[in-house]
């Protein structure tokens, strides 16, 4: 009885097989989406005991390059000396749920917290919600061993330039907020000399950055999008500029937070 | 460009109003053309080309609100017979073109924004291919499909090209199943 078999074949696979049914490419969310993982990962960076140094690897623009970013995660866990890993965004291409999944699944292999920014790819379709429904909120902030990290939505050129985003208001309130810090970290995808950036928004910006470098200095002002790997200081304003290259180029950037300030190497992998 | 496209598909339905032909009416859950979709169709005159014009959605709980218009040409190559009424087609191939309607996708992302291929690709109209397994069940004035049906996408296959070894089929193919009513003349 073939057809007997057959359709315990295709019952079998039916219940086995609930994640399959997929109602839209665009769809925002599904049952089995990981949920909130900014915040999961921000709660065990907070209750990790404290070290002598804090130490970083900064990662980025990952997009649909799952060989590199496996790789990347291999690399990363075989490392003791780092306590979590930032993602400076465009985790994925089209901001499809399936991206989402795809790189997160391999990114949760992770043997630290891992914090992810959202990159201007990652908005797009229904992008934005899933980034919502998966990782949290776009800006967010969390202060650990008096360094307050700062990290925020800066894809100016996907909100059409309304000088909306990013949310100065919001940046202005979170950097006056508290006196549990010292130091202040920054983290967003688009840098502020890009053209992405909402340009009108730039000398605010700048402003802002000099306020909060002169009551709490500013550590590092991290961002990706340009998938190239530099550190420098920038000339415009003395801030310690770090981009950490694409995961597709595999390189990385570790930033080592000590009591005398901050150090850096760059990764290749 | 959209009217285009729309006047392709439904001169290519009209084509086939002549001939001899059944009508379909099809109920489908999931198959990445909404969470439910209707839709109505016909055969060719030997019964073994399926057109159909569907319309999905997905409510905001299931990953929406989205509204989507599917067009979806499917092959039935051959069957085996089974008991009486019933009868296996084991392996079916299909090919469907989905454009999610909505202001909140559309045919090219904005020039307005961007600049020509800033991003390339469409985000409303996804391309699909793939396959169903279908139990036919012939009555009196209808014949009754039941199908389990397995599909990719374009944005899908470029990833899964550029990543093999790395992801899965299950990564690739996504289900469906539903109903086709086939209404003899």
């Amino acid at each position: 009885m073939a057809a007997r078999k057959y359709i315990y074949v295709v019952l079998l696979f039916f219940l086995t097989s609930c994640q399959q049914f997929e109602f839209d490419p665009n769809q925002s969310v599904n049952a089995f989406s990981a949920d909130r993982l900014n915040y999961v990962n921000i709660e065990r960076i907070i209750n990790e005991p404290s070290r002598e140094e804090m130490v970083l690897a900064i990662t980025g623009d990952s997009h649909l390059d799952y060989d590199n970013l496996t790789k990347f995660v291999h690399h990363v866990n075989a490392d003791p000396t780092i306590d979590f890993v930032i993602h400076t965004g465009d985790l994925t291409d089209h901001g499809l749920l399936k991206e989402y999944e795809w790189a997160v699944s391999r990114l949760q292999k992770l043997n630290k917290p891992l914090v992810v920014t959202l990159g201007n790819h990652d908005v797009l379709s229904l992008g934005e919600d899933t980034y919502k429904h998966m990782l949290g909120g776009s800006n967010f902030a969390f202060v650990k061993d008096s360094v307050k990290f700062v990290v925020f939505n800066s894809n100016g050129r996907e909100y059409g330039f309304k000088g909306k985003i990013p949310d100065l208001g919001w940046l202005d309130k979170e950097l006056l907020l508290g006196s549990d810090y010292k130091n202040v970290i920054m983290v967003s995808h688009v840098p502020y000399w890009d053209r992405d950036f909402d340009l009108g928004l730039k000398p605010d910006y700048l402003k802002l950055l000099r306020d909060v470098n002169s009551r709490t200095p500013i550590l590092a002002h991290i961002n990706g999008h340009l998938h190239m790997q530099t550190v420098d200081v920038r000339p415009d304003n003395g801030l310690l500029q770090i981009l950490p290259g694409s995961t597709g180029s595999r390189t990385y950037v570790k930033l080592i937070i000590g009591k005398n300030g901050v150090r850096y190497e760059k990764i290749t992998f | 460009m959209k009217k285009l496209l729309f006047s392709v598909l439904f001169l290519g339905m009209l084509n086939y109003l002549n001939a001899q032909q059944q009508k379909i009416t099809t109920v489908q859950y999931a198959g990445s053309m909404g969470y439910l979709s209707l839709g109505v169709g016909i055969t060719n005159k030997s019964g073994k080309v399926q057109h159909e014009l569907l319309y999905g959605f997905v409510p905001k709980y299931y990953g929406g609100p989205l509204d989507k218009i599917t067009y979806r040409l499917t092959y039935l190559p051959f069957e085996i017979k089974q008991k009486g009424k019933l009868s296996w087609r084991p392996i079916n191939p299909i090919v469907f073109a989905a454009y999610n309607i909505g202001n909140q996708f559309s045919l090219e992302h904005s020039h307005k924004n961007y600049d020509q291929d800033y991003y390339w690709w469409s985000p409303a109209l996804r391309f699909h291919v793939g396959a169903n397994t279908a139990v036919f069940i012939s009555g009196k004035k209808q014949t009754t499909m039941l199908y389990l049906e397995a599909n990719t996408n374009d944005r899908y296959i470029t990833t899964y090209w550029d990543n093999t070894g790395n992801m899965g089929l299950g990564d690739l193919f996504y289900m469906g199943l539903g109903v086709k009513f086939l209404f003899n003349e």
